[in-house]
């Protein structure tokens, strides 16, 4: 059984917020609502400053402290890793939030991707994963610096990137 | 199934034979470990996902960029779309914009039939008082009118302001107005010039090899942080190589937070860096001896003149280090394959007085370490030998022409061989009404916003008695229009798209409609014949069609549009060993680094050191620094939701220091101005910039109430940007007439 995972590359994301565009194509998701946001961080001071990107959005953790933490156990993990809600089950309390250590689920009081108030979050776009593709994010990427896949098969991609600048730069 | 795997494997291993084929005699050379991080994952061609999902292979529209793309269409609704991974351009991916392009199709405020306007008034917060037309009635109130400002004034009244198009230059040419004007030098006639009158003798190339480079040297070329498709995915591709990556840049750019070095250099100063490493490289022989003694002219020339620009001068002005300085030349020419690229607008482009001074220095640099047309290096075009418009359909003898262009292009000998032309003497021009008074215009898709003061430019036009535009979305030049016509937006048209933003072997793409049109729009190569008949000029244009066009530049090199249409990838053309060209379009068929044709008139042939035209004052103490954010392409995307939720408005950058000094709060609203005018942004307070500049990003400050979503976003920087006459371009000497669209100072205050 595959454990899916995402994977990001600060060192080659340029900001370009692709992998957001790609993921409200997708899955409809009404503006106002970010299942994934680029966040610029800046450090240090002029001219040793430094300026970073990262893709944030549900990690689909091992022990998701979100599902613990879901009083109306509306939360759940499938066998292949994917971490989901049901929105019939959600009571808009918003403790999953406060458990979320990377501020993944959104709590609009929109209604359109579910129940008014309900949370809602990256679903590692489940109904591609269930047809065979990977998630638009993912695909969307256009430097790869985001990617998805079985958890092993990322640790190999991301060695493999880590040995080729190895090489290249002795 | 079976099937399927079947395409699959194909469409892998033919991707592998073109990675190979492109890479093989350059990894022989340049001992190149012919390798792309992830460019296995997911590059096949894409499968219909649903016996309900149609591929549809087209080409994306948002930038000249032209990257394949695919259309996953669902019940004549477009879903989204994918990169083509066989076009050389895309490699399966898009940028940002280019996947949000999907809104534009179906963005509720596109024009979606013709009109004509009953408020003579016209201007900011005025209501054009828009009336629905057919088709047949605006071809004939642009007919009719354009006929009678031809008989009272005189064919060249009539001015078409538009990118370069065979069909509307016939039109053009068959009324017999010398003014067909484009917005080249406010965007890259600098490179133009240069690489025209060293290189290539025709144009500038767009392809550059920079994922097979060992060096990449940026003056402020800003390709990933624009994130451009393919120049997004080369840079990446070197930099995982371990390509060593320096950018000279005020604004610490997203390109420069990805390098090894920011070299923060003071605004238009970057001739004299270059200029100092080419003092390094020559004196210190490490220039590629080969190269230069077979492809370039006037070396011992360059030697001479480069002797009194050196490092520790350099240092003066640039306020770089001699050191540093002397450090990245040897780098530079030491580390090879080493590539200096420049698109548009960065330090290069029509920003500053010495901009093409710049461009001329850049492709000497690039010379001397052989890196044109050689891999690594700049890629000059690899196209099919199409025919020319003009010879394919000859056309009945057009009428004369005055030779005085209300742009005043003429003057400028070495821009006119091509179609170019120039926004603000263009805006000069009307208002002074010299060399003669123009009367009407014939506009497509260029934005008043994208003026250098749009505030003087709407001055302009309004003298004008009639302005017919064709667009897509009611910006503001719709808002001054006359009679509108709509066209079809880029995925419901129809084109042959050459591949030029990176073609190592020609070949073609298909544009064509995913959907069926949404609307009561037309194709331009439709409009243009229309309205030539209906001016009584169907003469010039019997046989002339979009679709006979396409037959004629196909048939010329072997294939059918029927071929190209039924190509089970959108393309056409097979993958070619890269032969590396062995001479160049100047007199001299070799790289002229002391350029003749430009000595012939009478331009500096080696870019001298000159400074740019505005330097910081009491009164404006900042540098003005003008950058573009990924999700917006000049003022075209801003009407689209999906990218203003990620970049809203424009802000002015300014660095931690000054604006404690001067009391500004991360977030608040400040005023710019400069002599031109001033705006209203929100400071953004970063380390990411040089303490004397100020930075705004382009595309915002939008007032057409019709496009509901741009409206009222940001400010635009333009109103900022000072018009230059032609006087001020001929007193230049600057062979581009470069519109100078960062050359002025500002201040700052709440």
């Amino acid at each position: 059984m595959t454990n899916w995972k995402f994977l990001f590359d600060s060192d080659i994301c340029i900001g370009c917020a692709a992998c957001e565009v790609a993921c409200k194509i997708e899955n409809e998701v009404p503006l106002g609502r970010r299942r994934r946001e680029v966040v610029t961080v800046e450090k240090g001071e002029y001219p040793n400053v430094e300026k970073y990107f990262a893709s944030m959005a549900c990690m689909h953790c091992a022990t998701p402290p979100c599902l613990t933490a879901c009083p109306a156990k509306a939360i759940s993990k499938r066998e292949d890793g994917l971490v989901l809600v049901d929105k019939d089950k959600c009571i808009g309390c918003g403790y999953c939030a406060w458990a979320c250590p990377y501020g993944a689920p959104q709590l609009g009081t929109s209604g359109e991707t579910g129940k008014l108030g309900t949370m809602d979050k990256c679903t590692f776009c489940v109904q591609r994963i269930d047809r065979g593709e990977k998630p638009a994010c993912v695909t969307a990427c256009t430097t790869k610096a985001l990617i998805a896949g079985d958890a092993s098969e990322l640790e190999t991609i991301k060695r493999e990137r880590a040995a080729r600048k190895l090489i290249s730069i002795t | 199934m079976e099937k399927t795997e079947n395409i699959e494997i194909t469409a892998i291993s033919r991707r592998d034979f073109l990675k190979l084929s492109a890479l093989i005699g350059a990894a022989a050379a340049l001992g190149i470990k012919g390798s792309r991080v992830v460019d296995a994952l997911e590059a096949t061609q894409p499968t219909p996902q649903a016996s309900s999902e149609k591929l549809v292979y087209t080409v994306c529209g948002v930038c000249s960029g032209g990257c394949a793309e695919i259309a996953h269409v669902k019940d004549d609704r477009l879903m989204y779309l994918t990169g083509n991974p066989d076009d050389q351009i895309a490699r399966g991916r898009l940028c940002v914009k280019g996947y949000a392009g999907r809104q534009l199709l179906y963005d509720p405020d596109r024009l979606k039939y013709p009109m004509k306007r009953t408020n003579p008034e016209k201007g900011i917060d005025v209501d054009p008082k828009w009336v629905r037309i057919s088709w047949d009635e605006a071809l004939d109130i642009i007919a009719k009118k354009f006929n009678e400002v031809k008989e009272k004034y005189g064919p060249q009244a009539i001015i078409f302001l538009m990118r370069p198009n065979d069909f509307a230059a016939r039109l053009a040419n068959a009324i017999g107005t010398p003014n067909y004007i484009t917005h080249m030098n406010t965007c890259y006639s600098t490179h133009a010039v240069v690489w025209k009158a060293t290189v290539t003798g025709t144009d500038r190339p767009w392809s550059y090899d920079i994922e097979n480079a060992k060096y990449i040297l940026s003056f402020g070329w800003d390709g990933p942080g624009k994130a451009k498709n393919m120049q997004a995915q080369h840079f990446i591709n070197a930099k995982t190589n371990g390509a060593r990556i320096v950018v000279l840049d005020p604004r610490q750019s997203i390109t420069a937070s990805l390098a090894n070095e920011w070299i923060p250099i003071k605004p238009g100063t970057d001739l004299a860096f270059a200029l100092a490493m080419i003092n390094v490289i020559v004196n210190e022989e490490l220039y590629d001896k080969e190269y230069v003694s077979k492809y370039c002219n006037g070396f011992d020339k360059l030697k001479s003149f480069i002797q009194e620009y050196t490092p520790e001068w350099a240092e003066k002005i640039t306020e770089v280090p001699a050191s540093t300085i002397r450090k990245i030349a040897r780098e530079f020419a030491t580390t090879r394959p080493a590539i200096i690229p420049t698109h548009k607008r960065d330090a290069a482009g029509p920003n500053y007085a010495n901009s093409w001074r710049l461009a001329h220095a850049i492709v000497i640099l690039n010379a001397l370490v052989g890196s044109i047309d050689r891999r690594g290096g700049y890629i000059l075009p690899r196209s099919f030998a199409f025919p020319k418009f003009e010879e394919a359909f000859p056309a009945p003898p057009y009428p004369s022409k005055v030779k005085e262009r209300i742009d005043g292009r003429e003057k400028f000998p070495i821009t006119d061989a091509a179609n170019k032309g120039s926004f603000p003497t263009l805006v000069e021009g009307i208002i002074s009404g010299k060399p003669y008074e123009v009367k009407a215009a014939l506009v497509q898709k260029y934005n008043l916003l994208s003026f250098p003061n749009p505030k003087r430019a709407l001055e302009a036009l309004k003298k004008l008695e009639f302005i017919a535009v064709i667009d897509v979305l009611p910006f503001e030049m719709v808002q001054l229009a006359d009679v509108v016509l709509p066209e079809h937006c880029y995925l419901e048209a129809t084109s042959v798209v050459p591949r030029t933003y990176f073609a190592l072997y020609p070949q073609v793409a298909i544009r064509q409609p995913v959907v069926k049109p949404l609307y009561d729009t037309k194709g331009f190569g439709a409009i243009i014949p229309e309205l030539a008949k209906k001016m009584g000029l169907g003469n010039y244009f019997e046989g002339v069609s979009s679709t006979a066009w396409f037959e004629k530049q196909l048939s010329a090199v072997g294939y059918t549009f029927d071929q190209l249409k039924k190509s089970p990838n959108g393309l056409l053309g097979d993958p070619k060993p890269f032969v590396p060209k062995e001479s160049f379009g100047t007199p001299s068929k070799k790289i002229e680094l002391y350029s003749t044709v430009l000595e012939q008139y009478g331009y500096d042939p080696l870019p001298a050191w000159k400074p740019k035209r505005d330097l910081p004052s009491t009164e404006y103490p900042y540098y003005l620094i003008i950058y573009r954010p990924p999700q917006n392409i000049m003022t075209q995307t801003q009407n689209n939701p999906l990218l203003t939720e990620i970049w809203g408005e424009n802000h002015a950058l300014i660095n931690t220091m000054t604006s404690k000094k001067l009391g500004i709060r991360d977030g608040e609203y400040i005023f710019v101005e400069s002599r031109a005018g001033k705006i209203r942004v929100k400071a953004k307070v970063t380390g990411g910039i040089r303490p004397d500049c100020i930075a705004i990003d382009h595309g915002f400050g939008h007032w057409s109430k019709d496009t509901k979503n741009a409206y009222g976003r940001g400010s635009c920087d333009g109103d900022l940007i000072p018009v230059v006459t032609v006087d001020e371009l001929l007193a230049l000497k600057d062979p581009a007439m470069a519109a100078m669209m960062e050359d002025v100072c500002v201040k700052v205050y709440k």
